[in-house]
């Protein structure tokens, strides 16, 4: 369906759907849930590998507004990855002055709204000239979005998404071989999952008491060759640290290496690369280390990203989360710890029981979470959202985004930034843009905007500038 | 180079190969080729966005150049006529040293790391059989996930591909027979269990193949049941996860595509029209969209004991 006018008598403000960040958290709940939609799966799978049903169902309740005043290549490859990765609903606002033979010649263009509409059956457009939109920037319509992308650099259009405040915005623009992408947001972002690379932490210096139980009920140096090739790692390890300390040498990667040499040969013969879970240990034997867990950096920079609760629901409850794992960690000296643990050579049997002791703490620790939830009164965050962040503790993260009022201010030490907002105040024609910039530009504008609607992987903090000479990006803070 | 009478090769009619001829065409190039030997299937659908529903069977390369062809994109740089795409549903290996020489440059997105290697190849001896009268620049692009590069490799200039094999990341999961055998822990391990060891024990004869529904559904239960016997958490087991460790799938989206196809031609247009020098330009792109968007170049450093490329040294 194109609509081609506003007109709010024709149902248009209310057939637009309330955007993620409106709906209460009943609908929350169900877009966490991870649920699969089976007959969604085959057209998506190779981005559901990226980021998974939680973030493709964020992205199927999402309405994305795109404003340009020209219709440039730049805002068509940018609606076309938008329609492509399956968002909703996609709203072009353009310019009065160019608007009208955008539909008529849209037929023999390869990325033309006959084109774009086909690309995904899912998504719905709108395409609206600016004339028939409300004036008021304040007006419910403008809410009604998840995100605004503003790729006009003059005009009224401009001057009206100005004004806008609660919605987060997309500013982007091209000129010649640089182009610039920006984040504003009237609070921070939280991200629930960054998707970086981080080890596990098995506590194997600070146990609890059952998990320390289940290590020492292991009389490793009277066990057979058999049995000994049966363990898992971190039973070497916390063998071997034991060892070092009642020896009281220090630990460090020497003397770890060298106990895990006299284990190894007092039992069993050949090389120590020959039994693969004594290769695992001492991979891992930073596990031994790591004396202390202190609050992480990434959490603490969520808390104090924030002078209030944020406004934006998902922000709100991945705050609210970190609040709770605060004063947990303020109780028990520790994190919550995690369900998961990495496969070890070891026996079917002996693993499932290891993994047993750190799953009943981690649902134990859950339970404490629960309860402390509850009794701040945090009790709409939907389980599944918990659960997730239970298991990204170290993956969620916070980043500040741009404010309206730095929008246009020139940095002395970028000068090609400068020279491309300077390029844009001369009123300098934007409307041709190169088709390499505008594929370039336009994917990386739609992905920021994906990964603001999904909160998953880290936005750009807060401003990017791509160079198409010398085929390099930098990201600057504005 | 006069852009007017130029010809070009995309390599692939997939996530890559679409932008690529899309944004070559924007151009307003006079004739461009496509090669690709597979058909379009419902999960391209989420990038190969030349390409619809009622597309689903039909060959990639066919598909890619009617549509761009039906659209009449009038030529530029003084050429009467519209953009024309030719394309050839075939296996690329199997063009011979006249078909390629005919091109100015060609652009790949390619999911096979063989096929990179062959044309590299191929673009060398062309090089060295024609005493350097005959230099084809050879510009690749690859993705996976959020992350992807954009290599320029020109025969006897640059480095080429094949001296940048090994940084390709090696992400062949390997397990010890012993531990599929005798101590599975984990979903992989009774899946690879099932692929292994059972399905020879069965079916001596063939090999499964993974296209079959049947043989992946007899995957499926034999891989479920081992998790079973083994007490193995089982819920997330579907015939899709046995597929998924079974076959290395690229995970893939438009955006990353659409940044890297644009960035090889960009390159492209660059060295039509000059504005690089291949002596001294930076010819690796490297881009990753995980965490903000970085991307950077440099000039890869030729391998001196190259086996393709060394010959120039």
């Amino acid at each position: 369906m194109i609509n081609t006018s506003f007109d709010s008598n024709q149902g248009g403000l209310s057939c637009i759907r309330t955007s993620v960040k409106d709906q209460g958290p009943r609908a929350l709940v169900q877009v966490m849930a991870d649920q699969i939609n089976g007959g969604l799966d085959d057209r998506y799978d190779r981005q559901l590998m990226i980021w998974g049903h939680s973030g493709q169902d964020l992205l199927s309740q999402s309405h994305v507004c795109v404003v340009d005043d020209n219709q440039t290549l730049l805002m068509r490859e940018c609606v076309k990855s938008l329609a492509l990765m399956g968002i909703h609903e996609i709203t072009v606002v353009f310019g009065s002055s160019n608007g009208s033979d955008f539909v008529n010649k849209s037929n023999s263009d390869i990325l033309g709204f006959d084109a774009l509409e086909s690309m995904n059956p899912d998504v719905t457009f709108h395409i609206w000239n600016e004339n028939a939109v409300p004036i008021d920037s304040q007006h419910k319509l403008w809410n009604s979005f998840s995100i605004v992308i503003c790729l006009c650099t003059a005009g009224p259009l401009l001057q009206r998404v100005m004004k806008l405040s609660a919605v987060p915005l997309i500013m982007a623009s091209t000129n010649d071989n640089l182009g610039f992408v920006r984040l504003i947001g009237s609070e921070p972002h939280c991200v629930i999952d960054s998707h970086g690379h981080f080890t596990f932490d098995l506590r194997l210096n600070r146990m609890w008491p059952e998990l320390a139980e289940y290590h020492e009920s292991f009389d490793v140096k009277n066990m057979s060759q058999e049995e000994v090739s049966s363990l898992p790692y971190s039973v070497l390890l916390y063998n071997v640290g034991k060892s070092l300390k009642s020896k009281n040498i220090p630990i460090n990667r020497k003397s770890v290496r060298a106990e895990f040499i006299e284990l190894h040969d007092s039992i069993l013969s050949g090389p120590l690369t020959n039994d693969l879970n004594f290769v695992e240990a001492e991979r891992s034997s930073f596990l031994l280390y790591d004396q202390s867990g202190p609050f992480p950096h990434n959490l603490t920079n969520i808390l104090n990203s924030f002078h209030a609760e944020p406004n934006s629901t998902i922000n709100r409850w991945v705050y609210q989360f970190v609040r709770c794992i605060r004063i947990f960690y303020d109780l028990r000296g520790d994190l919550p710890v995690s369900a998961f643990i990495p496969d070890m050579e070891s026996s079917t049997k002996l693993f499932n029981a290891q993994k047993a002791v750190y799953q009943r703490k981690a649902a134990k620790d859950k339970s404490e979470i629960m309860r402390i939830l509850a009794k701040e009164n945090y009790s709409l965050i939907p389980e599944p959202l918990i659960d997730k962040m239970l298991e990204n503790l170290k993956h969620l993260d916070a980043i500040k985004m741009g404010s309206l009022s730095s929008a246009t201010r020139t940095i002395s030490e970028k000068p090609k930034f400068n020279k491309l907002l300077s390029l844009q105040n001369d009123r300098h024609d934007t409307t041709f843009v190169s088709p390499a910039m505008a594929s370039i530009l336009g994917a990386m504008v739609s992905q920021e905007c994906v990964k603001l609607l999904t909160h998953q992987y880290v936005p750009v903090e807060n401003t990017l500038l791509y160079d198409g000479d010398s085929n390099e990006t930098s990201t600057f803070i504005l | 180079m006069d852009v007017s009478d130029v010809k070009i090769l995309i390599l692939g009619a997939g996530g890559l190969g679409c932008e690529i001829v899309k944004t070559l065409a924007l151009y307003g190039l006079p004739e461009l080729h496509i090669v690709d030997m597979d058909t379009i299937e419902l999960t391209n659908l989420n990038r190969q966005f030349l390409f619809s529903t009622r597309d689903i069977g039909k060959p990639k390369a066919s598909v890619a150049a009617e549509a761009i062809n039906r659209l009449q994109i009038p030529c530029k740089n003084g050429v009467t006529g519209f953009v024309h795409v030719v394309p050839h549903n075939q296996d690329l290996t199997q063009f011979n040293d006249d078909f390629i020489s005919q091109f100015d440059i060609i652009v790949s997105g390619l999911d096979s790391i063989e096929a990179r290697r062959w044309i590299n190849f191929k673009l060398h001896d062309v090089t060295v059989k024609s005493n350097f009268k005959t230099v084809i620049p050879f510009i690749d692009g690859a993705t996976e996930g959020l992350m992807g590069n954009c290599k320029l490799i020109v025969p006897g200039f640059t480095s080429c591909y094949e001296c940048s094999l090994s940084t390709l990341p090696q992400n062949t999961e390997t397990y010890p027979l012993c531990t599929l055998a005798s101590n599975p822990r984990t979903l992989a391990h009774c899946i690879q269990y099932a692929s292994i060891i059972l399905w020879p024990r069965e079916f001596p004869n063939r090999p499964h193949d993974l296209e079959s529904p049947d043989d992946l559904q007899w995957l499926y239960e034999k891989s479920l049941h081992r998790a079973e016997e083994f007490n193995i958490h089982h819920s997330t087991l579907t015939t899709r996860y046995v597929l998924g460790v079974l076959k290395s799938i690229i995970p893939s989206v438009t955006t990353t595509n659409s940044i890297i196809a644009g960035q090889c031609c960009k390159q492209a247009i660059d060295l039509l029209t000059d504005k690089i020098d291949i002596e001294t330009c930076p010819t690796f792109t490297m881009y990753n969209g995980e965490a903000g968007a970085t991307m950077f170049s440099y000039r890869h450093e030729r391998d001196a004991s190259c086996t393709v490329c060394s010959v120039f040294a």
